[in-house]
């Protein structure tokens, strides 16, 4: 299954989740601290 | 205007202590007769009272003010209240700019009284700023064609149609079956009144059939809506027949002498049809129809019996599907539901052993008008079954497999059925599996409480295990009953599944043709689900019935007479008035390149790319969100109330004095901007160093907006709006995310830390959500350092440089 990267941009964590097959646009939530300042990162 | 002949005037309300216990108004006051273009600045004690309104009228006349800022509570509370009374000094009322400071500064900076002042003068700079920019704006006036569509012909459908009739309206009422009815057509009896579903039904399908301003247009679908409230153009596709419905008189002869059998759908393969048939007895229209997938009138052998026998000549097997083009006012959709399909779930055997059925296909067995004329027959016998057993929650209530939430009838469903089978075979035995009752409706407990009486047992607990005995067709059940906690074992000699319900498997495409929003679980989504139960987001279309959550037949109707008096508000009036929020379009600019259209969520721009003939707002169809504005790369779209020159003009102001201390923050009108509101009403407390822009979307927030904030020193900007998925309007919030992502990269490309652009989603509900992010954005405020600015203000004026060059 294909992975997506995350960073927050508050609290700073990175974190990654499964792609959404669909390419769905989804709320980002950062698990830490709940914000949505959440940047999706390049491919790595 | 010339910069000259603007005359604003300011009129600061102390809403007795509310404003005044905290801010020092006559310092606010002071401070905004210093401004350049204020004429006029004054205090009140109560500015939304009489004579705070007679003074503002009073001194719009004498010193012929054209701009009003009225700095008091929020916009979203007074702003109607002063647009009408300066409209009746006669100034237009989009004239008007509000400054919030209360909920925004007095409320919820009590104990920080200079801080709270130097805001406030602050807030009223902003909004001075944008008065001095503001046009006026003419509300704009649509025209309403008087006719309806309603689509779906269930009992909602049909309940909406005959109301809005009754009422003198137009209507078209487009069913894709053969027949109208839905799946109340097919029940036996109704919970919780036990009446019979067809003598309740049928009455109201003839009424709807031969009503003089109901055009049935049965076997057909919706293929295209083009239009806005008042004025949709909906093209319908009416699937040949093959009979002619208006002089078919059903005799049948065509379905005797027809040699195709197949299996009756309506009866659910209990009995089977001819390719000539008429759908059940009750049918409306009542004609019959060839089933041409079936038929071998044209192919592979010329048949043509039906057509031979037919004395009215009523067949024509030639006959092709033809699009009619409608102009309605107004759509209310009724679409209804589909059974869950317990294949995907066959550890209950349903695939394996024929004894086991859906709730569904009880329906049809129990019924006077079934395959068995109303004898409860098991399949694989045809005896009558001495042990029954229901599973509820077949497919509900599961993450898994089949659908979280719950079906709503079920429960009441099997209630009903265990009496059903009592009162035609007194003796059999009953088993409801389940894991709890859900019978919360008038009448509703009354018939549980007699279904106990009867002697029906309830036990708690799902089957684990279902097998069949090969030789009696028996179906045996294993379950742990989770009241006594033993495993017990259950022979029955049938098992009716309680299936859930779910959203029309073609509901997707309807939506994306009317251009509205699912919920998760695949029904409409409300526009409001308390103010607005029944209305889309697109204004003009509304919804009634199953299409919205499962429901029963009450409520479905209940919501039909919802929809028919929401719809009825529009069908009315000749005229009917839209806000003056809008897109404008600088055809001087335009490049007709198609990115705004592409991104409006109303569907209001048409550009046609080929012709270059520049974009063109549908002003009807316009919700105002600014999507487009922000997106068009050419600033060739601005938005009336929300020009690029006013908002630029607000960040100015904003960041004019100290820019290091204060955060810029763009607040959506419907949700972020409310939750603030929320975090004032509540008197929650946050930092004083906020600075906060309204716009009706965050998608309006262009990042020219946001670049300019960090040119003039802003250490850190927030972006915010509605929580995905609640957008007001519709999905444009999409591309505020699709914009701050861009923005990253960008910041990260000129050296600028992403972090100093923060995107937050917050609902209307959450103040106190509102208020932690406040908090938290003044730590990350503190972060930013002095050298950190000036290096991203130099990035910027090299970049500027760089494209003044290229340019
Ligand atoms: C097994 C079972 C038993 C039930 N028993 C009871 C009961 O005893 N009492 C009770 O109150 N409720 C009962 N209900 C619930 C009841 O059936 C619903 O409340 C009712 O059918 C809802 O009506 P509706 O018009 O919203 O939808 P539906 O009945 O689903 O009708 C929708 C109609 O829209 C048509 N349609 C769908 N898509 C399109 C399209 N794209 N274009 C045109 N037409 C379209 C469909 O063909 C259908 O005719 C039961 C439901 C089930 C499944
Ligand atoms: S995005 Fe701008 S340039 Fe492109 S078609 Fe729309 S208005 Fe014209
Ligand atoms: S994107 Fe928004 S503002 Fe632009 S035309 Fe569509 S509804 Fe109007
Ligand atoms: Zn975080």
């Amino acid at each position: 299954m294909a992975k997506d990267h995350f960073k927050c941009l508050r609290c700073g964590i990175t974190y990654e989740l499964e792609a959404d097959p669909d390419g769905k646009l989804k709320e980002r939530i950062c698990p830490k601290c709940k914000s949505n300042s959440v940047r999706k990162l390049k491919a790595q | 205007m010339e910069e000259d002949n603007i005359r604003v005037g300011v009129f600061v309300c102390e809403c007795g202590m509310n404003i005044a216990g905290t801010v020092d108004c006559e310092a606010v006051k002071e401070s905004a007769a210093k401004i350049p273009g204020v004429v006029v600045s004054v205090k009140n004690k109560y500015t939304c009272a009489d004579p705070g309104q007679e003074e503002i009228k009073r001194l719009i006349r004498e010193h012929n003010l054209n701009r009003i800022v009225v700095a008091s509570c929020s916009p979203r509370m007074h702003e109607s209240t002063f647009r009408n009374c300066i409209s009746q000094a006669g100034v237009n009322p989009y004239l008007l700019e509000m400054a919030n400071i209360r909920e925004h500064c007095s409320w919820v900076h009590l104990h920080e009284k200079t801080a709270a002042t130097e805001k406030a003068a602050d807030i009223v700079g902003i909004a001075v700023a944008k008065a001095k920019l503001l046009q006026p704006v003419e509300e704009t006036r649509i025209p309403v064609t008087h006719a309806a569509l309603v689509i779906g012909g269930g009992v909602a459908g049909i309940q909406a149609a005959l109301d809005l009739a009754d009422s003198g309206h137009k209507v078209y009422l487009v069913e894709k079956q053969p027949s109208i009815g839905g799946i109340m057509a097919q029940l036996d009896k109704t919970f919780p009144t036990m009446d019979c579903s067809i003598c309740v039904l049928g009455p109201k399908m003839m009424d709807a059939g031969k009503h003089r301003n109901i055009e049935l247009m049965a076997y057909s679908e919706v293929v295209k809506v083009n239009g806005y409230i008042g004025n949709y153009k909906v093209t319908v596709n009416k699937k040949a027949r093959f009979v002619d419905e208006k002089e078919c008189n059903s005799c049948g002869e065509c379905a005797v002498v027809c040699p195709v059998i197949v299996p009756d759908e309506f009866q659910h393969g209990f009995a089977s049809r001819k390719a000539a048939y008429i759908p059940f007895p009750q049918a409306v229209p009542a004609s019959h129809i060839i089933d041409m997938k079936n038929c071998l009138g044209n192919n592979p052998v010329r048949c043509n019996k039906c057509v031979g026998v037919c004395e009215k000549h009523c067949i024509d097997l030639n006959m092709e599907d033809k699009l009619v083009e409608l102009n309605v006012g107004v759509i209310i959709v009724c679409t209804g539901m589909d059974v869950y399909d317990p294949r995907a779930l066959d550890e209950y055997g349903y695939t394996r052993f024929h004894n086991v059925i859906t709730t569904m296909e009880f329906e049809r067995l129990i019924c006077g008008g079934g395959p068995t004329q109303g004898n409860l027959l098991r399949p694989t016998d045809h005896k009558v079954p001495k042990r029954i057993g229901f599973i509820q929650c077949v497919g509900s209530r599961t993450v898994n497999r089949g659908n979280p939430y719950c079906s709503n009838v079920c429960c009441m469903n099997t209630i009903k059925d265990s009496l059903l089978i009592k009162e035609h075979y007194a003796g059999t035995e009953i088993y409801v599996f389940y894991m709890d009752i859900r019978a919360y409706g008038k009448g509703f407990e009354d018939l549980y409480r007699r279904s106990k009486e009867e002697g029906v047992h309830y036990i708690r607990g799902f089957p684990g295990e279902v097998t069949e005995d090969p030789v009696t067709r028996n179906i045996k059940v294993r379950v742990e009953n989770t009241t006594t906690c033993l495993v017990e074992n259950y022979e029955l000699d049938m098992l009716v599944l309680s299936v859930g319900l779910q959203p029309d498997s073609e509901l997707k495409k309807l939506s994306n043709l009317l251009n509205v929003s699912l919920t998760s679980d695949g029904f409409m989504m409300e526009a409001h689900p308390k103010l607005k139960p029944v209305d889309a987001p697109t204004p003009g279309i509304f919804f009634a019935g199953s299409v919205e959550a499962p429901k029963d037949i009450k409520d479905s109707v209940t919501q039909a007479g919802a929809a028919v008096s929401r719809s009825s508000i529009i069908l009315n009036a000749d005229i009917i008035k839209g806000d003056g929020v809008k897109a404008v379009i600088d055809n001087s600019k335009c490049t007709s390149c198609g990115v705004c259209a592409k991104v409006c969520p109303y569907n209001a721009l048409e550009v046609d790319i080929k012709a270059k003939s520049g974009a063109k707002v549908i002003m009807a169809a316009c919700a105002g969100c600014g999507a487009c504005s922000a997106e068009c790369r050419f600033d060739a779209i601005t938005i009336r109330g929300f020009m690029d020159d006013q908002i630029m003009s607000q960040i100015d102001s904003a960041l004019a004095v100290n820019p290091q201390n204060k955060i810029v923050s763009f607040l959506c009108n419907w949700c972020s901007y409310a939750a603030s509101d929320v975090a004032g009403i509540s008197r929650m407390q946050y930092p004083a160093n906020n600075r906060f822009i309204r716009v009706m979307c965050s998608a309006r927030v262009t990042e020219k907006f946001l670049w300019h904030a960090f040119e003039l020193g802003a250490p850190l900007v927030l972006l915010s709006g509605c929580h995905i998925g609640d957008c007001h309007y519709i999905t444009a919030n999409h591309s505020t995310q699709k914009r701050a992502d861009r923005m990253w990269d960008a910041m990260e490309k000129l050296g600028i830390r992403p972090e100093r652009l923060q995107l937050e989603w917050i609902s209307a509900a959450e103040g106190p959500r509102f208020v932690e992010i406040m908090q938290e954005l003044e730590k990350l405020r503190g972060k930013v350092t002095k050298e950190e600015i000036e290096h991203t203000q130099k990035a910027l004026a090299e970049r500027e440089k760089e494209k003044a060059k290229a340019a």
